[in-house]
């Protein structure tokens, strides 16, 4: 259905003139105002997330959210869902044991580049590799910005922070290719700029079951985008809408970013498979298990394996 | 797809009923299938590697799971989710993994998560003696995580008592909502004796839960002990149940939410403790044997105990009155029983250059005598009688 | 009484499972028994021992302190592990050559056993320690041969149940060769 111009001003204005929030109902107003800058893009990764929520066929008492340590790891504390805000890195084996323990809950692990990366980086590919059932929305803002815009695993070579002030000597992570080739079931990455997109790449995710990862890039013009003359958030987001290139069939190997002006950000979604998950094949081991157990109700030297072994692999 | 919720009682068609010859690591991972784990992360490691295979043919048996992690921080963080999730969940481990393990025990102590992890003790630090006996983890145990906080640890001395007190790990870290230790060490896991399961004798605890049902716009205070009192167990909502619960490792208020100052770490820290330490008289276990009119006492713990007793029995023989102070739990510590032997004269043998004995000094207000041995071989009974003889 | 036994070998004589028999023997004969277990440095093909303690009251100290009975099946294992035996030693005499302290200790009874010979026979090395845990019920009578001989069979999977069940009567009889031997 056609909708006109004036149609979408009129809701505009009336959003701007009343106190409730579009989001209000899956937000924890009493926890508001939110801690993060002006021109930051967690708001819009958050926003696209709850917006993605409402359009999903999942009660949403199942949807829970886990977040490690840093700016977008107080994503957990602002959603009115069941949220735990974890240690430094763990946020995805945290909330490995969540979704096997209840298979029933949509568990989204939301948290920074830093997080889940640098200190937890050794996590995410092993449950992308194990394939739980965990969406993994990494908010990249290139610089660890809690703690006042240090470097981390996916800050470019030669850019600017607060612990690289002659220019960073390493490379960041290209995170889509990591995520696909660690055995990620979707992978996508849109900016804090592609909203409606994002939104749907977080429906996507929560209809599939595996691992699945979404990169939001985002400015962090307070320690991240004035160093490095990508300008204030606003400005951030104009350069995104001049330099991005939406290709769902990109070679991954090419998307690495430099988020140096004169560069192009690759956006898509890149990876859409189907691999079973890890419960989906544990339930082997069950069958099996439980089809053995007779057998084991009687107790041998189980941690002598070696001479049980023989002994009866040897008749 | 089945959730891993904590059965209600015992699940008999679970227990491992009967007599057996076992190893302590057997029969703490069938303590932790009798008690109702039905979770287990963990990272192989000597010599506790043998609950993780146990565990892996064990749980699925029992319609569990078990997932082996990539390292000891992922482990812990993944029994604390599955613990939120309504499971009851244990890891093992032995001192390397148990340091890499603290931060997030500190995290299930300030989520009020309950959880059970095994230390199955060896020589260190570092990579120390992998394959051998050690008991330099119990101040570890007490001490390792940052910040400040109360803990339960138990400290078993037979196969038996690794069965027994694995249950009672679990069913303390339900009642009280947190993280409980078992210290147990290499002789104690590795060996084998007698190990006696009997699901008539096996009691099972639950955690407090929320009565109020989930409603629009009501809340229940899953971090405020209400209807406890001030010292109580606050009740816990699971994920998925419909609360909109927050649960996190940073200073929080009752509701769980993050409270950035000093008022609300006096409150919430405080209350976290005490819910311990008020307790610590129900929680609190040690044997004591021939004390009565004994001038010297042994005080030891885990494998070390039982060459103190053989020790003890050699003395007597010898005309030496001689008795011991078992400790069972190890945190919290028996300081009240200590303090009521401070005119013996105490004698605290350990594998380990002397840890509890510290504890012990601060109770008995007096320097102790220490037979130490710091890993690798457990402490002969000759080794203790002659202490004892040079004390008589 | 408390007994202590020490079954030395190397890694894949079946060493442990021989302890861990024993100690279940124990066990179904209503006693009280511990097995704990050395390594060498390295897990497979180097010296193991296996310690038994058996006792009717529950036992206080879990190791062996000096063995009562000490059953070696290889050289090293000897060496090693069988410095200071008290009562009775048996050895596997194609495997092991005994020290002079041994055969010059007043008092040791010393049982030389053909235990990996007759598991050739029986065309698996690997019930050697079955063979050896018949001909030690015979020659020591630490514990009820039923109750052994039961522990075995509980102690093996279903399909090698037949062959132990053969190696542990070998063992029996070879013991009781070696018995009538000593009697004449």
């Amino acid at each position: 259905m056609a909708v006109s111009v004036r149609q979408v001003e009129d809701e505009a204005l009336h959003v701007i003139k009343t106190d409730r929030h579009p989001e209000d109902e899956i937000l924890r107003k009493d926890r508001l105002p939110h801690i993060w800058c002006p021109g930051c893009g967690i708001g819009v990764a958050v926003t696209a997330y709850i917006e993605a929520l409402k359009r999903s066929d999942i009660p949403r008492e199942q949807h829970v959210v886990v977040s490690g340590i840093g700016c977008t790891g107080r994503v957990a504390g602002y959603v009115n869902l069941d949220s735990y805000h974890t240690t430094h890195g763990r946020a995805i084996p945290f909330a490995t044991g969540l979704a096997i323990a209840n298979p029933e809950l949509e568990v989204t692990v939301f948290s920074g580049d830093g997080d889940l990366f640098a200190i937890g980086g050794n996590h995410i590919i092993h449950a992308a590799r194990r394939n739980v059932d965990l969406n993994v929305i990494c908010v990249n803002n290139f610089n660890y910005g809690m703690t006042g815009g240090q470097f981390g695993p996916t800050t470019p070579e030669e850019a600017k922070t607060t612990t690289t002030p002659y220019g960073n000597v390493e490379d960041g992570f290209n995170l889509p290719y990591l995520a696909a080739a660690s055995g990620a079931v979707y992978v996508a990455r849109w900016t804090s700029l592609h909203f409606r997109p994002l939104r749907d790449a977080i429906l996507r995710a929560f209809q599939k079951r595996g691992l699945t990862f979404i990169e939001v890039v985002s400015p962090c013009p307070t320690s991240f985008g004035r160093p490095n003359e990508l300008g204030e958030g606003l400005d951030e987001m104009e350069w995104y809408r001049l330099s991005c290139v939406i290709d769902h069939d990109a070679d991954l190997r090419e998307i690495g970013l430099s988020m140096r002006k004169d560069s192009h950000i690759v956006v898509g979604n890149f990876v859409d498979v189907e691999r079973p998950e890890f419960l989906e094949r544990y339930e082997r081991v069950i069958q099996r298990a439980q089809g053995q157990r007779s057998a084991a109700q009687e107790v041998g030297p189980e941690s002598k394996r070696d001479q049980a072994q023989a002994q009866g692999g040897a008749a | 797809m089945r959730k891993l919720l904590a059965p209600e009682g015992v699940d008999r068609e679970a227990v491992l009923a009967g007599e057996h010859f076992m190893t302590g690591d057997d029969a703490c991972a069938e303590g932790a299938i009798a008690a109702g784990c039905r979770f287990y992360a963990g990272y192989p490691i000597t010599p506790s590697s043998e609950i993780a295979e146990r565990m892996a043919k064990r749980l699925p048996q029992v319609g569990g799971v078990y997932i082996q992690m990539e390292d000891e921080l992922a482990s812990m963080a993944a029994i604390i989710g599955a613990s939120c999730a309504g499971a009851k969940a244990m890891t093992a481990t032995s001192g390397p993994g148990f340091s890499l393990m603290q931060e997030n025990i500190g995290l299930a102590f300030m989520m009020e998560a309950p959880c059970v992890v095994v230390d199955v003790q060896r020589g260190g630090p570092s990579t120390g003696l992998p394959t051998l006996l050690g008991q330099s983890d119990m101040m570890q145990a007490r001490f390792g995580s940052h910040g400040d906080y109360a803990v339960i640890a138990y400290a078993p001395a037979s196969p038996q008592e690794m069965f027994d007190l694995t249950v009672k790990a679990f069913n303390m870290a339900e009642r009280f909502r947190t993280p409980v230790l078992v210290m147990a060490d290499e002789l104690v896991g590795h060996m084998s004796e007698r190990v006696v399961i009997d699901p008539d004798k096996i009691e099972i605890e639950r955690r407090p839960r929320p009565e109020a049902k989930p409603a629009e716009g009501a809340r229940i205070l899953p971090f405020g002990a209400n209807g406890r009192g001030e010292n109580g167990v606050p009740p816990m909502p699971l994920a998925g149940e419909g609360y909109r619960v927050h649960f996190t490792g940073l200073t929080h208020d009752e509701r769980g939410y993050p409270q950035i100052d000093p008022e609300t770490q006096e409150r919430m820290i405080r209350r976290k403790i005490r819910k311990i330490w008020d307790h610590r008289d129900e929680i609190v276990e040690y044997e004591e044997v021939e004390l009565d009119d004994a001038p010297i006492v042994l005080v030891a713990y885990g494998s070390t105990a039982r060459a103190a007793l053989r020790a003890l029995r050699l003395a007597r023989e010898r005309g030496l009155r001689v008795g011991m102070l078992r400790l069972i739990t190890a945190w919290p510590f028996p300081g009240r029983k200590v303090e009521e032997l401070k005119d013996r004269e105490l004698i605290v043998p350990e594998v380990n250059a002397g840890q509890m004995a510290r504890e012990v000094e601060r109770w008995a207000r007096k320097p102790v005598h220490r037979v130490n041995r710091l890993g690798g071989a457990p402490i002969a009974p000759e080794e203790i009688l002659q202490k004892i003889e040079e004390v008589a | 009484m408390r007994q202590e036994i020490r079954l030395g070998g190397f890694g894949g004589q079946g060493i442990m499972l021989a302890g861990f028999i024993l100690g279940r023997a124990a066990i179904l004969a209503g006693k009280h028994a511990t097995m704990t277990q050395s390594y060498g440095p390295e897990i497979r093909g180097a010296r193991v021992a296996a310690d038994v303690v058996l006792d009717d009251h529950p036992i206080d100290y879990p190791k062996v302190i000096r063995p009562d009975i000490a059953v070696m099946l290889f050289q090293e294992a000897y060496d090693y592990y069988c410095r200071d035996v008290a009562r009775v030693l048996v050895y596997d005499e194609d495997l092991v050559r005994l020290d002079k302290k041994h055969l010059e200790q007043e008092g040791l009874q010393i049982y030389p056993i053909r235990a990996h010979r007759i598991a050739e026979e029986l065309g698996k090395r690997v019930v050697t320690n079955i063979v050896s845990l018949g001909a030690l019920a015979v020659l020591t009578n630490v514990l009820p041969v039923e109750a052994i001989e039961e522990a075995v069979l509980r102690s093996v999977p279903p399909k090698a149940l037949e062959l132990n069940r053969e190696a542990f009567q070998r063992g029996l009889e070879h013991g009781r060769t070696l018995v009538e031997a000593r009697v004449a």
